[in-house]
């Protein structure tokens, strides 16, 4: 499996009509199941935009986003969902994207019905089980009937991880997935992140301005800067032979701890 | 400890804290102590770092310090804080007022919410400026771009006759920079006040900190949950976990040589995240039961 975006343009009009932001110039990318592909930049450069064309959350202005060449566009309807089951999205702010009154068998429980990998009240319970148990939140059942707010911040993320997973994804957009969190959480986050990689062959496209993080994850890196991918290339070339002026500057600023 | 040079031993540290307690309401009938009896010292020029993770006390602590705690007899502040040698527990509410407004100045996370977003931002660095100590209006609006300026903000005129949204976050973390060392403080409070910049913008608003700082020899305490940043700009550490301070000393031997099992810890999965061939370490389980016991055990 191949998803591929080609010469993605993404305009947005501001205030006045004439005023246009040119949130994504030109972008070419290519992610792969098994495949830890990061998209890195600064706040403005587009990586978010990217990333919600590449959900299918917003159309882009032109360019395609092709899934083993077949662009969303002429998918059929059922191909679409298709497509949408397996390119799941995890997003920054876990509080944000669980709702405060579902607890996590119902917030994991319903996509799986939705995408009808289960229908019945225990396999659907099961299915919850065996994605919890996947993103490390042993024993699944202490956390079946656990609101968001019962949870931590490091937990809400898994929960995030566990719905998408729960649906047989091939890639996962990861839209700064651990960027809130505290060192210990975060490294825990991108553990299991990396064993459904190593497991299950999943994929990520992964949006981020952590660079530490880019380094010590991704195979393949791209760099945005104002809309643009200015740079791209094997984790290694990135970081020890970065060709572009802004990625050197990007390098430069990531703060290390000795 | 020994007494630094500029200050004789019978001179009182500019803020010295001794067994603080606050107990936070979390609900309705539910309460959690966020410090647990915290000894703290900060001396004359001296940049102190606090570390630690969400939920650590570390912010707490800071607000107690300014005396920005909520005003609800529901939150409990006891033990001691003295700032100049003044026990400001207890003390009436213009004691605190006298505080921040000429001694303690603060930058937050999130600039937005501190900043009056109706008022031109040189007004604002104006308000910062006790009456009287300038002079005249004029005098007033050449201070205020002098302080803009030294918080790094180019064009300082054009700036003062901007409003907050019109600026992006690294502009209003310097402003924020501005209203703060346009007090003249004894002491700057800095919390998380890079976290939410991007890492180029960061780096920069650090350095005009480190700068400002330097120039003004004012005291700092930075806190955040980013050793990588804590590191680079204070002299002494204090790391939190649950409320109480697990360990104190020079930031260069708590980050080599860290004796705490906690502060261990955190050092490998920080050094975990970035180094290269190493495993990515988070806090097992085991370690953060046993640290719950040793701060229930403490208070």
């Amino acid at each position: 499996m191949l998803l591929e975006a080609k010469n993605v343009c993404k305009t947005f009009r501001s205030g006045r009509r004439t005023d246009v932001v040119h949130a994504v110039r030109n972008a070419n990318l290519r992610a792969r199941p098994g495949e830890f592909v990061a998209i890195v930049g600064e706040s403005g450069s587009g990586k978010s935009t990217l990333a919600r064309i590449l959900l299918d959350l917003i159309p882009a202005t032109s360019g395609t986003v092709e899934l083993d060449g077949v662009p969303l566009g002429s998918m059929s309807k059922r191909e679409r969902t298709e497509y949408r089951r397996r390119v799941q999205a995890v997003l920054q702010d876990p509080a944000g994207s669980l709702n405060p009154r579902k607890r996590v068998e119902r917030t994991i429980g319903e996509v799986i019905r939705l995408h009808r990998i289960a229908t019945t009240r225990t396999e659907v319970r099961d299915k919850v089980r065996e994605a919890l148990h996947l993103v490390g939140m042993n024993p699944a059942d202490e956390f079946l009937d656990r609101f968001p707010h019962e949870l931590s911040g490091g937990q809400r993320q898994r929960v995030l991880i566990a719905r998408a997973i729960a649906l047989n994804p091939r890639i996962i957009v990861a839209d700064e997935a651990v960027s809130a969190l505290d060192a210990s959480v975060k490294a825990g986050v991108l553990r299991v992140m990396a064993d459904l990689k190593d497991r299950l062959g999943v994929g990520y496209v992964f949006i981020t301005h952590d660079l530490p993080v880019v380094r010590k994850v991704a195979d393949h890196v791209y760099v945005m800067r104002s809309g643009e991918i200015v740079e791209e290339g094997p984790k290694k070339t990135i970081f020890t032979e970065p060709a572009h002026p802004y990625t050197r500057t990007l390098l430069a600023a990531a703060p290390v701890l000795r | 400890m020994s007494a630094p040079p500029n200050s004789g031993p019978e001179t009182p540290p500019l803020v010295s804290v001794a067994g603080l307690n606050v107990v936070l309401p979390t609900g309705e009938r539910s309460e959690v102590e966020a410090v647990r009896r915290v000894d703290l010292v900060i001396r004359d020029g001296e940049r102190v770092g606090i570390v630690g993770e969400s939920g650590s006390g570390k912010s707490v602590t800071g607000r107690a310090i300014a005396g920005l705690l909520p005003t609800s007899p529901r939150v409990r502040v006891t033990g001691s804080i003295r700032i100049a040698g003044r026990e400001m527990i207890g003390a009436p509410p213009e004691a605190w007022d006298e505080i921040r407004r000429k001694r303690v100045g603060m930058i937050f996370q999130d600039p937005l919410t501190y900043l009056n977003p109706v008022m031109r931002i040189g007004k604002q660095v104006a308000e910062s400026i006790p009456p009287g100590r300038e002079g005249d209006e004029a005098a007033r609006t050449r201070a205020v771009h002098r302080f803009l300026e030294q918080a790094g903000l180019e064009r300082p005129a054009e700036v003062a006759a901007r409003f907050p949204h019109e600026l992006s976050g690294g502009m209003r973390q310097r402003v924020l920079i501005a209203i703060a060392i346009a007090k003249l403080p004894d002491l700057i409070i800095a919390d998380e006040p890079t976290t939410a910049l991007d890492a180029t913008v960061q780096q920069r608003v650090l350095k005009t900190l480190d700068a400002t700082v330097s120039e003004l020899g004012t005291s700092l305490m930075l806190i955040s949950h980013d050793l990588a940043v804590v590191a680079g700009m204070t002299d002494r550490i204090y790391v939190m976990y649950g409320g109480r301070v697990v360990e104190e000393g020079a930031t260069e031997q708590v980050l080599h040589e860290p004796k705490h099992p906690y502060t261990q810890a955190l050092l490998r999965s920080v050094r975990s995240l970035a180094d290269d061939g190493v495993e990515l370490y988070s806090i097992p389980p085991e370690l953060r039961r046993r640290l719950a016991e040793e701060v229930a055990d403490a208070s």
